[in-house]
């Protein structure tokens, strides 16, 4: 199934579940699906070497987020019942889907083109709205749940070295 | 008062580190939090204002400095995207919670253009004033009593010439950006604006930087402050460092 096919699935299948009222949990693997697709954008841009470092970086920080979208989507989607979410939580996700699939498409567009720095820009602009609009609707992990994966001492000396760089380059 | 990028910038990075539980001991980010506090305190005064230039170069600015990160040799490809893909979404989600409680004004492009011209005019004309400095240091040491060492004199003397003309120095040695002189003209804008419309108040617009550019260079017991002192008399702006703006401010609400 392609990247396009995944998302189409899923928009219509939450466009029903709107028009219901009702959360299908048959959704679930749907979202496993574009979760998997989203792993692979990631892989993708994380193994380019065609590319520069920094470029690279970019496209897979906005993998990476969209993939941590449809992770919390799928959580919340999963514990809706018992959680009494329903049918807020199809609301909540029919906010943030439109740009979560443009970002996506996005991505998928840029493989093997020529990446300009406007198109970074572009990108980098694209990946804060998503956040942004996720954060809002409640479909964004917490720090404490993104932060799972990475080590917070190494978190804490990147960010050390970030402010250095700043101090220097503000001053 | 209108906030430049480095004071927001500043701000999102000592939020964030706070929530990975590291402490910067610094003072370029200690003063720039506390006067983003005292904002925060005061947001229904709405005294901290911004545009949304300086907004979008703030999130430009930061993300640059991250991904600098990776021009470095880099052993762990995956765990150094991971870490900085974190690192990213942490501070602009900082940044974006300051920008929630500061004004962000809109500026008429027409309006802030013209000031754009005076502002390039005045750098200009500084930039010429700073290749012509007299250099009165060497006239200082032959005229000093011959019981003092006439070398020593002159380093002393040469010294203090360096700190006292650093900031117009500076203009020769880092050119100011476009980007910048647009940040003091939108605040011209903004600044002549409020007096025009609060005519019953006395109105003075601060400028919180970092860029010597604008605000007044400290070197020991020297303060440079001819390029400071240009833009108040042409623009009617107060530039200072966030730690003077806080002390100003900290008067002005009594806090």
């Amino acid at each position: 199934m392609s990247n396009d096919d995944v998302c189409s699935i899923l928009a219509s299948k939450l466009g029903e579940m709107q028009t219901s009222r009702k959360v299908d949990l048959s959704s679930l693997d749907l979202m496993k699906n574009a979760i998997a697709k989203s792993t692979e954008r990631e892989q993708y841009w994380l193994s380019n070497r065609d590319i520069a470092p920094q470029s690279a970086f970019v496209l897979f920080h906005a993998s990476r987020n969209s993939r941590m979208v449809l992770e919390k989507m799928r959580e919340r989607f999963a514990h809706a019942l018992e959680k009494h979410e329903n049918p807020q939580v199809v609301d909540d996700a029919m906010i943030v889907f439109p740009e979560l699939s443009e970002v996506c498409g996005y991505i998928d567009s840029l493989q093997g083109v020529e990446i300009t720095i406007d198109l970074l820009q572009f990108v980098r602009r694209k990946v804060r709205n998503l956040r942004n609009t996720a954060q809002k609707a409640e479909m964004w992990p917490s720090f404490e749940e993104e932060t799972k994966t990475v080590s917070k001492a190494e978190l804490a000396k990147e960010l050390s070295l970030v402010a250095e760089d700043l101090r220097l380059n503000l001053l | 008062m209108f906030l430049d990028t480095s004071t927001l910038i500043a701000g999102s990075i000592f939020l964030t580190s706070k929530t990975v539980g590291l402490e910067i001991k610094d003072v370029f980010y200690d003063e720039a939090t506390r006067l983003l506090s005292l904002i925060r305190k005061n947001v229904n005064k709405r005294i901290g204002v911004t545009t949304s230039g300086v907004e979008d170069e703030a999130y430009q600015v930061l993300s640059s400095s991250i991904e600098r990160k990776l021009k470095q040799k880099i052993i762990d490809r995956a765990k150094a995207f991971a870490l900085l893909s974190v690192a990213t979404n942490a501070c602009e989600t900082r940044l974006r919670e300051i920008l929630s409680f500061i004004v962000r004004e809109p500026v008429d492009p027409r309006e802030s253009a013209k000031w754009h011209i005076q502002v390039a005019i005045m750098y200009d004309y500084l930039h010429t004033l700073a290749l012509i400095l007299p250099k009165p240091a060497y006239m200082q040491a032959n005229a000093v009593p011959k019981f003092l060492n006439k070398t020593e004199m002159l380093e002393i003397y040469k010294n203090q010439d360096e700190c006292l003309n650093a900031q117009l120095t500076n203009l020769v040695y880092n050119p100011v950006e476009d980007s910048d002189k647009i940040h003091l003209a939108q605040a011209t804008y903004l600044g002549r604006l409020y007096k025009e419309t609060e005519k019953e108040a006395k109105i003075t617009m601060l400028l919180s930087s970092t860029d010597h550019h604008f605000v007044p260079v400290r070197r020991s017991s020297y303060v440079s402050r001819q390029v400071t002192d240009e833009i108040e008399k042409r623009f009617g702006i107060v530039a200072d460092k966030p730690h003077e703006i806080f002390v100003t401010l900290k008067q002005v609400y009594k806090e």
